[in-house]
């Protein structure tokens, strides 16, 4: 006999005694390979299928094709995609009542019914029966598929078909069952994970909470206040263990058993916890500066919190307790701000200019000055981490070690790049984290470097409030100094430049020609296969996986700078400031502009982000390479202030 | 778990039977060709090896035409493979990796799913093999060497199997027909020349043999358990290949951290066409369809020109670890020499699974691996 089936078809457990028969697929412990990346992905295609817009289900019957090329495709969905795709070809189920592609042979449809039928009854009953010998309908009545399908299977192939009504209406049956027996369990098998790290995490924040609690007292009357209600809200949800817990004052090793199991719940679900870490760090972020706002409505300024976040807060204690258990939680957690940060700074800075601060704005405002605290404590427990031995730096390319963590090097240039890109004048937060960055990479001409960006961005915001003012005398000569600087680093980089392109060249042509289509990657971090290196941690990048047309217009993605904005070769397009546009554009509202892609570093190779670029108006620009930048356009553009 | 093959069967001792079919076969006048048939588990591959160690001591060099996608012999599961041996086989119980001389992709570890196209992978092989190594109408023949092929088979006899063997021995029409028999009769292939009509005699000398394991009921049970778990150490095997033996890469654990982190090939889309051989995939779920899945590498530049058929040659196999569309870059791990990598500009993709041992190592977790799946049989025997 041929079998129609991939080898690793989903089937009910093969060793069920009768009794245990209800019907239930029970969901196994360990990994299993699945032909989606995503529990997304999977429910995307559960919402389609069963949705009524023709559009969404035959985009999910184009997923499931997609799947069942990778093999590993649960039978479940197989048959699902399969009555499915039948209902839309049949006129009676088509909702639209429009004959389209519908097969209008009644006889082609009722051969198509009941070959779904008999694969359906025999692919979840069959391995049963040869098991255990128990006749077709006995196994079928146990695991409650309807006694008309195993009918139909059995005349259908052994007598004639029945009537297109009968298969139609069996159909429908069949269908209701593989939801309730496959979509149904497996859509709150996948929910459960997530409502226990959420309740588990509730409860270690709790316990550590009771523990801080007189100590935070002492600083802040209102914060204790606040503290007490989250606690007695929070209180309402825990079981008898939690409250013992509570009880018994928290000492040391109930916390010790607490982090424990956090950290346990980590290695099962890392990006639930990180993302659940920071939401409730958000929401508590937000509660404190709701009760400030009041006060002082009218000042954006968002260092007045700073006493709240600064101090060592609940949650804070718990992420260094569990990075030390699980260091990647750390380098997990500051990708996950950073993007935040990024997201909201550029959400931020359409609305900031457009309208006057609303309150929600102003909301957004604290989120993101909250998160920036955040990333320089993570920052500097990575540090910690680094200097007691439990992650260590390595070349990249290097196989990893499977006891240490280890993090690439060009990691850390990379995650120094991407705080660079969202560093902003007078960001205490960011700034100190890009130095500690630096002083990681062991790099101390940077660090020296960095050391000076406040002066410049000082200056930057002098010559801003200066509008109004007349230039004094110091001021200019200032100026005309740092542009003799300019000019001075421009002809070094230009230098450097071209010693780079001959290097470049020599490479280019020992290794391969112009021919070659395959090539290494150059710069590669590991990752899990199937996913890419992320350019600015050592994270993992879920890749993106629709198909588009490869667009050789690039869009122009508009960014607008509020006065002072430092792009630093955005790392993965390559986002430079075209340096014509922003000098003659008086406008501070500046296009970015992305560079022709560059085909082959997948992740940043260079380890100084800023080489070949310049400081200029706060705006970090690439200085072409073929001509240098005309220093009188630096001195127009200055001069427009 | 080690890398480590399976534990070694007992060499058996060469049956006297078996000893004078070895004899017959490579004393024949003629450079052999010789087709070695039979049901799962028979002997064949034993047989096979034992016949290319006594071809050699004659001949220097024998071609060996592997069709027996599952449990292949020198190469990788789902790839048909013709290649030309000239050093005796030292461990006549284990399969060893060889480089092909030349490989169709066929993309699944049986024929069932297209015994057509599996047909005429093994013509277009043997064809190459004829015109390269084993033909006498070329002025210069004299200098061509005249090598002797064997051919080892599936052990699918039964059914589409039998009618598959039945095509191929009509047209090749061997010089020896190696039967292997077990004791469960109902198993084995029909005695005499089954593969011809009645009224023809075919030029074929065929020689019955019995199987050296007389447990073999109970062995082919065993060793069938077996057969999911052998393709993946064999693939396993062949991407460790992609590291230098200096790294000493001893286990799965270590194979799998070794794969993540090598820098892989990278190839644009607009350089590469992809194909599924089994099935079709709507061009925007194509790379959903191909991400972290195993892919034979083809190219169509060398299309064989002689033959009719021209399915495009194979490489080697790789592994998709990872797609950009945003930088339109596939990211391709594979053992293939970037030399011969140049010329690929085809991916097959087919029913190649990939190890879930290469997917799951702590800290190191494809998203293809997941928890909480309804639960799954346990492998079903093919």
């Amino acid at each position: 006999m041929l079998k129609s089936r991939r080898k690793s078809d989903t089937k009910q457990p093969l060793k069920m005694k009768s009794n245990d028969y209800e019907g239930k697929m029970t969901s196994s412990i360990g990994y299993k390979l699945v032909p989606w990346m995503n529990w997304d992905e999977w429910n995307y295609v559960r919402r389609s299928i069963f949705s009524s817009s023709p559009k969404l289900i035959s985009a999910a019957l184009q997923k499931i094709s997609a799947w069942e090329s990778r093999g590993c495709l649960p039978v479940a969905i197989d048959l699902t995609a399969v009555i499915i795709e039948i209902h839309q070809k049949d006129p009676f189920f088509r909702g639209d009542g429009s004959i389209g592609d519908a097969l209008a042979s009644e006889k082609m449809l009722n051969m198509l019914y009941c070959m779904f039928i008999m694969r359906l009854v025999n692919d979840f009953v069959e391995p049963v029966h040869k098991e255990t010998g128990q006749s077709i309908s006995d196994i079928a009545d146990a695991i409650g598929i309807p006694r008309t399908l195993v009918d139909i299977r059995h005349e259908s192939s052994h007598r004639c078909l029945p009537s297109l009504k009968l298969a139609r209406s069996a159909s429908a049956k069949a269908l209701e069952w593989l939801k309730a027996n496959y979509w149904e369990p497996q859509r709150i098998a996948v929910l459960d994970p997530r409502r226990k790290v959420k309740s588990r995490l509730r409860e270690m924040i709790l316990c550590s909470a009771a523990r801080h609690v007189p100590r935070v007292n002492s600083t802040n009357p209102k914060r204790k206040y606040r503290k007490r209600t989250t606690l007695l809200v929070g209180c309402h949800k825990l079981s008898h263990i939690n409250k013992r817990l509570l009880a018994s004052k928290s000492d040391a090793s109930t916390v010790q058993k607490v982090t424990k199991r956090a950290a346990h719940l980590y290695s099962l679900y890392p990006s639930e916890v990180v993302s659940l870490l920071l939401e409730i760090f958000l929401s508590q972020a937000g509660d404190f500066s709701d009760g400030i706002d009041m006060e002082h409505s009218d000042d954006p300024d968002c260092n007045i919190f700073k006493q709240f976040t600064g101090s060592p807060s609940d949650l804070k204690m718990l992420i260094t307790k569990l990075s030390k258990k699980k260091p990647r939680l750390l380098l997990n957690m500051l990708k996950l701000v950073l993007e935040m940060i990024e997201e909201k700074d550029s959400r931020n800075f359409e609305i900031d200019w457009n309208h006057f601060l609303s309150s929600q704005n102003q909301v957004q405002m604290n989120e993101v000055c909250h998160l920036r605290s955040l990333l320089t404590f993570l920052i500097r427990n990575l540090k910690a981490l680094k200097e007691s031995g439990q992650i260590k730096l390595a070349e990249e390319n290097q196989i990893l070690s499977i006891d240490n963590i280890v993090a690439p090097k060009v990691l850390l240039s990379s995650l120094l790049h991407k705080c660079l890109t969202l560093l902003v004048p007078g960001d205490k937060h960011l700034f100190k984290s890009a130095l500690l960055l630096s002083e990681m990479t062991g790099n101390k001409l940077l660090t020296e470097k960095l050391k000076k960006l406040p002066l410049l961005a000082f200056l930057d915001q002098g010559l801003d409030s200066s509008a109004t003012l007349s230039y004094n005398e110091s001021m200019l000569l200032k100026e005309e100094d740092s542009i003799n600087k300019a000019e001075e680093r421009l002809n070094l980089l230009k230098l450097r430049l071209l010693n780079d392109k001959n290097r470049g060249k020599s490479h280019m042509n020992n290794t391969a020609d112009a021919t070659t289509r395959w090539k290494v990657t150059k710069s590669w971090v590991a990752c899990p296969i199937g996913t890419l290196p992320c350019s600015f941690s050592s994270t993992v990048l879920l890749p993106i996986l629709d198909f588009m047309e490869v667009e050789r217009e690039m869009d122009k993605s508009k960014t607008t700078s509020c006065n002072v904005e430092n792009v630093c070769a955005a790392e993965e397009n390559g986002m430079v400031c075209d340096d014509n546009e922003s000098s003659d554009d008086s406008n501070p509202v500046k296009k970015l502009k992305q560079a022709p892609q560059n085909d082959d570093s997948p992740a940043p190779e260079n380890p100084w982000p800023m080489q070949g670029r310049l400081l200029i108006g706060g705006v970090w620009k690439k200085k072409s390479e073929t001509s240098p930048m005309p220093v009188n356009a630096i001195a127009s553009f200055i001069n427009e202030f | 778990m080690g890398l480590a093959s399976p534990p070694p069967r007992q060499a058996p001792l060469v049956p006297q039977q078996w000893a004078d079919a070895l004899d017959a076969i490579s004393t024949s006048r003629s450079p052999p060709i010789a087709v070695i048939c039979g049901p799962k588990n028979s002997g064949k591959s034993t047989f096979s090896r034992l016949l290319l160690n006594s071809l050699l001591e004659r001949y220097g060099r024998v071609g060996y035409l592997d069709t027996d996608v599952g449990q292949p012999e020198f190469f990788v599961p789902g790839c048909l493979s013709l290649h030309l041996v000239d050093e005796c086989l030292p461990d006549l119980m284990k399969t060893s990796m060889r480089e092909p001389e030349r490989c169709i992709f066929s993309g699944d570890i049986s024929s069932k799913r297209d015994p057509e196209a599996y047909i005429n992978y093994i013509f277009q092989l043997y064809d190459y093999f004829l015109e390269k190594f084993n033909q006498s109408d070329d002025v210069d023949s004299h200098r061509k060497a005249f090598l002797p092929l064997i051919i080892n088979t599936a052990g699918w006899v039964k059914g589409i199997g039998f009618d598959v063997l039945v095509e191929l021995l009509k047209y090749i029409s061997p010089t020896h027909v190696v039967q292997m028999r077990i004791s469960a009769e109902s198993k084995n292939l029909p005695t005499g020349t089954f593969w011809l009509s009645d009224k023809k005699r075919g030029s074929s000398e065929l020689i019955e043999l019995a199987t050296v394991f007389t447990d073999s009921f109970n062995r082919s049970v065993l060793i069938r358990k077996n057969a999911h778990s052998m393709r993946d150490l064999r693939l396993s095997d062949y991407f460790k290949r992609c590291f230098p033996s200096s790294l000493n890469i001893s286990t799965n654990k270590e194979l799998a951290h070794a794969l993540a982190s090598i820098p892989p090939y990278q190839i644009h889309f607009s350089q590469v066409k992809v194909m599924h051989l089994f099935c079709q995939v709507p061009k925007h779920e194509v790379f959903y369809s191909l991400n972290a899945t195993i892919v034979g590498l083809a190219a169509s530049s060398t299309l064989p020109t002689s033959s009719a058929r021209c399915t495009p040659w194979c490489v080697g196999l790789g592994i998709v670890r990872g797609i950009d569309v945003k930088k339109g870059m596939l990211y391709v791990i594979t053992p293939v020499s970037l030399c011969k990598l140049e010329k690929v500009d085809i991916l097959f993709q087919g029913f190649i699974e990939i190890p879930t041992s290469l997917l799951q190592v702590r800290g190191c977790i494809s998203p293809y691996m997941s928890t909480n799946v309804l639960h799954k049989l346990p492998e079903k025997d093919l």
